[in-house]
């Protein structure tokens, strides 16, 4: 009989100052790099619990990066290094920005003026074509295929790995 | 302050200077020196007025003038106290606790009852540890209030510090048996009382009157309120009356206390006799393990036991305690642990089969998510990179860096975001010598966690070791005041010892000795800060009876200067300022830049930038001269850039005064006697230099740069004899001090042939050979000289030795060596050099080191990078 010696799994907020690390993450994660104007956005106070680390034994591991558009959530990043994943910890967050999207908006405040936030009525992202693994797991989770969207990737070589699904869950 | 004896003042007067005394107490200035004006009208001659007035100004901030006026009173009337006193002050305000201390006598032969000023001397004498005259004082204070508590035990304070201890326990005593109704009286009284029994008791401990001592102790159990300190003194005591059986129960009921304490396992194992700081035998070490298994069942996380089992078991036993050890660690993710067990190192079966270990979790995670094949425990996945973690580490302590950084990488390609294993890279890299490739690795650590201060500190301190001081002043910023002037400025307030010294090799190295001094004397302050610390000690610890901690205190400040920073930054900059005597041309260089345009238009540029912000700083400081923090505004650097401390007429006194507080460390460091030497013989100080070169021979007979001081001295000694022939006796010892050393008939050339052919195998004895050849037949024979060096780096000398294998420091002095007498060969030897350690910046080639900067660049450049935009999409 073996025991699985469980992690402790915990979510931080994206800051100025761990902001190295969700670069290095998507660095060593994502074929594409991302701008500076992201790493910005993904700070701002209202899309706080959209945007997090997770932490595995207290080590970043992973992190999920959303931005809100239109009354939608769009996930921009949701990854894992490949050794930590299989564990639940994309799943994790995942569940946390769904809850997170239904439950009652922060308001917005811009400087004086504070925004209520509109409603969410769905959340969707982009997945490369060929990645089973993540369409497999977001169709697990409750997202169809909504769209084929042809060169999407542009900056990717090879001929079908430029193509992406988009998939949506209704909220 | 009692009135004044003075006849010369009318009765007005005399009223009036007693009211001027007063407000000088009140602390009424203004008013103060009105008064004072009006009695010099009258008597402008009048020393103890004008000396009143000089303290009165010093206090309101006008300093030179209140001197000059406190100068004058005192030459008015020299035989009064009064002046003798103010002028005390001001000297010890000014920090001359000498010159203050003789003030202060002064005043006292011609006011010997002033309980003030007595005070005052007791604690500049304390200060200076003039004992005799603390001593002197202090009794007459007793005399003359033994009423008061304090006195009593101040006396006896002073006699311990003097080395009466017998005549301190009787003081003691004494007031002891005054006291009465102890256990009713009020806590803070009580509190005090125990204080003054437990030292008591600590004097006792002192002379060795064990059972004394003990005694007292349980005489006074119910009035000590420090029960840790009282069993701790108790089974200490036990201990050392040879009460076995009771000394092993009171460290028992101390270990029940607090079983994290080591020291209380060592007490206890001291009293069935096995003695931890000896070598222990097998079976000793076996039934020491035995008991701490015991003591670990009743106390299961102690810590403390875990550990100190690890330093007894051997063999078999130390492997099953290791790997528990180990895996309960790696689990639970201590970053610590590799350095918490590196004690253990040492001893070479240990560090096999903790190797072992490691490398067999390493494999078998790597299978199963185990740590062995039998464990019915799966790891998560972080168990597996703290493996690699310890290992790296491991592999770079047993200096086999190469698998260390293969190691490290594999780690990193796993888990990118753990930043202590890029400072295990960057620690194997700098131990490789790689100074700028370990900066990297370090910086990308900080970028990962930027309000980490340790971090940031890090990646600072390996920035400016590869010179970059601009931009790791830069970087330390981010965690200094806002409000100062430079973070450097702040981190010399802040009293950062490591960046004063790193910041002062770095200049060192790029030959900015002004720059290098000014951190270094920076550090030299710190420390006098430091000493000077200590003053209102001397009055609040007597008055608060934390007499115990107040005597460590002062121990610590008596060996202030052997700490370790003291010893290398002395040696640093008695260095620098030899080279600086030695060539007063580097001095100009650096004061006086003929610089080429680039560099001039460069050096403008950043005056600019630096008046701008210092032009913004004062806007930011307000009109009450504070900053945004409401703190003082910093005083305006007078020396930016530290020429004021080179253009020094007397570099060779500087140095001499920097080493003066070593002259009797008790350091065993070979290179402070090089240094003293070196200074010491540039001054003709022959008996100094004799003296550093028996400490250096004490230390090492056959050390390479004693070969080369003594022949130094000889020679220099040898020229004295010629031009005075009498010589007078002290020269005549040293003479023949000197054939201790070189033999009076010797030949120095079959000397020094000797000594060659005794010591071919080790490089640094046969640096100084080479370099005593050039003293005995000049600069002529250079090239005779640079040959042998040169052979050492070919490496035919020590491929033969692997006890005296080639390192680093050695071969950068060869590479000196070789530059100053024979610069054409200096490139061979680099190569040379370059092949026997390759990673070591200072022997690769420019177009390495152009490499190496691009390929750094290239990597910085991809971690800020700024691509594709995703919202352009």
């Amino acid at each position: 009989m073996s025991i699985k010696l469980s992690p402790r799994v915990d979510l931080a907020s994206v800051t100025r100052q761990n902001i190295g690390t969700l670069r290095r993450l998507n660095g060593v994660i994502l074929p594409v790099p991302y701008s500076n104007g992201v790493y910005e956005q993904v700070q701002s106070p209202e899309l706080e619990d959209f945007c997090k680390l997770v932490y595995y034994n207290d080590i970043p591991v992973g992190s999920v990066c959303c931005k809100v558009e239109a009354g939608k959530l769009y996930i921009m990043i949701l990854a894992v290094l490949a050794p930590y994943r299989r564990q639940g910890l994309g799943r994790h967050m995942l569940n946390h920005i769904l809850k997170a999207a239904v439950s009652d908006p922060e308001p917005i405040i811009k400087g004086d003026k504070v925004q209520p936030r509109k409603k969410l009525d769905s959340v969707y992202m982009h997945v490369q074509k060929e990645n089973d693994d993540a369409i497999e797991f977001y169709k697990a989770n409750g997202f169809s295929i909504q769209a084929d969207v042809k060169d999407y990737y542009k900056r990717l070589k090879g001929e079908g790995s430029r193509d992406a699904f988009v998939l949506s869950k209704k909220l | 302050m009692p009135p004044p004896k003075s006849s010369q003042l009318g009765n007005k007067e005399i009223s009036l200077f007693r009211q001027l005394l007063q407000l000088h107490d009140e602390r009424q200035y203004k008013k103060g020196v009105k008064t004072a004006d009006s009695i010099l009208k009258k008597n402008p001659e009048h020393g103890e007025t004008l000396a009143m007035k000089g303290l009165i100004l010093y206090n309101m901030g006008e300093k030179d003038n209140g001197l000059e006026y406190v100068r004058r009173g005192v030459r008015l009337s020299l035989t009064s106290h009064i002046v003798w006193h103010v002028f005390g002050i001001i000297q010890r305000q000014e920090h001359k606790y000498e010159d203050a201390l003789k003030s202060y006598t002064q005043a006292l032969r011609h006011d010997s009852e002033n309980v003030a000023l007595i005070r005052d001397v007791c604690t500049l004498s304390t200060h200076l540890r003039q004992f005799q005259p603390l001593v002197e004082q202090r009794l007459f204070l007793l005399k003359t209030r033994p009423s008061m508590r304090t006195q009593w035990v101040s006396a006896a304070v002073a006699l311990d510090l003097a080395g009466h201890h017998d005549k301190a326990l009787r003081i003691l005593s004494d007031f002891e048996s005054t006291l009465t109704d102890l256990e009713n009286a009020d806590s803070s009284l009580k509190y005090e009382m125990s204080e003054v029994f437990l030292y008591h008791i600590s004097i006792l401990e002192k002379s060795g009157l064990f059972q004394q001592a003990i005694d007292l102790l349980v005489e006074r159990q119910p009035n000590i309120c420090d029960i840790v300190a009282w069993r701790e003194s108790h089974a200490r005591f036990l201990t050392l009356l040879n009460k076995p059986d009771e000394a092993a129960d009171a460290w028992r009921l101390l270990i029940q206390s607090n079983p994290e304490n080591r020291a209380y396992y060592i007490g206890f194992f001291k009293t069935k006799g096995i003695d931890f700081t000896q070598n222990l035998s097998e079976q000793d070490k076996s039934s020491a393990l035995k008991t701490l298994t015991l003591f670990l069942e009743q106390f299961p996380k102690a810590g403390v036991i875990q550990r100190l089992r690890l330093d007894l078991a051997t063999h078999n036993a130390f492997r099953d305690i290791a790997h528990e050890y180990l895996t309960t660690r790696i689990t639970k993710g201590v970053p610590s642990l590799f350095v918490d067990i590196k004690a253990l190192y040492g001893d070479i079966e240990k560090q096999q089969i903790l190797g072992d270990l490691a490398e067999g979790y390493r494999t078998e995670l790597e299978k199963s998510c185990k740590f062995t094949s039998t464990d019915d425990k799966i790891q998560p996945t972080t168990s597996y990179i703290w493996t690699l973690y310890y290992l790296s580490q491991h592999y770079s302590q047993i200096r086999q860096y190469e698998k260390s950084l293969q190691v490290v990488k594999v780690a990193i390609e796993h888990t990118p975001t753990l930043p202590e294993l890029y400072l295990a890279q960057g620690r194997t890299l700098k131990r490789l010598g790689c100074q700028s490739e370990a900066t990297e690795a370090v910086e990308i650590a900080r970028e990962l966690d930027g309000q980490d201060r340790f971090l940031n500190c890090k990646s600072a301190k390996y920035m400016i070791r590869n010179g970059e001081i601009e931009q790791a002043e830069q970087i330390l910023s981010l965690f200094t005041r806002k409000a100062a002037p430079t973070s450097a400025a702040d981190l010399c307030d802040m009293e950062a010892i490591w960046f004063m010294r790193e910041e002062a090799k770095a200049y060192s190295k790029k030959g900015e000795y002004g720059m290098a001094l000014k951190r270094l004397h920076q550090l030299f302050d710190t420390f006098n800060t430091w000493e000077e610390d200590q003053y209102d000690f001397h009055i609040y610890c007597l008055r608060k009876y934390t007499i115990r901690s107040y005597l460590t205190a002062l121990e610590l400040e008596d060996e202030l200067r052997e700490d370790r920073n003291y010893v290398d930054s002395a040696i640093e900059a008695a260095s620098m300022y030899m080279k600086l005597h030695d060539d007063p041309r580097i001095v100009e260089q650096i004061t006086n830049p003929q610089a080429d345009d680039q560099q001039d238009k460069k050096a403008q540029k950043k005056a600019k930038k630096d008046k701008e912000k210092a032009a913004a700083q004062q806007k930011a400081k307000g009109k009450d001269g504070k900053d945004a923090d409401g703190l003082p505004a910093p005083a305006e650097d007078k020396d930016p850039h530290g020429h004021g401390i080179i253009k020094t007429e007397e570099p060779l006194e500087a140095a001499a005064r920097i080493l003066a507080p070593l002259s009797a460390t008790k350091r065993k460091r070979i290179d402070l006697h090089h240094v003293q030497f070196e200074v010491a013989l540039r001054r003709a100080k022959y008996a100094q230099a004799m003296r550093a070169l028996n400490s250096t021979r004490a230390l090492d007979p056959h050390c390479g740069m004693l070969h080369v001081q003594s022949l130094k001295l000889k020679l220099a000694m040898d020229a004295e004899k010629q031009k005075e022939e009498e010589g007078d006796e002290i020269m005549q010892a040293l003479h023949e001090a000197m054939h201790t050393l070189i033999p009076a008939d010797a030949n120095l050339e079959s000397w020094n042939a000797d000594y060659l052919q005794h010591h071919s195998l080790h490089p640094t004895r046969v640096l100084g050979a080479a370099e005593a050849i050039i003293l005995i037949r000049g600069q002529g024979s250079a090239r005779d000289a640079v040959n042998i060096v040169m052979n050492v780096g070919k490496g035919s000398v020590d491929a033969q030795s692997q006890s005296h294998p080639l390192d680093v420091p050695s071969a950068t002095r060869m590479m000196l060596f070789v530059a100053h007498h024979q610069p054409d060969r200096v490139e061979e030897l680099r190569c040379l050099l370059n092949t026997r350690f390759p990673h070591q910046d200072s022997f690769k080639s420019e177009q390495q080191l152009a490499e190496q900067k691009k390929a750094i660049e290239a990597s910085r450049l991809e971690r800020s990078m700024a691509e594709v935009d995703l919202s352009a999409k």
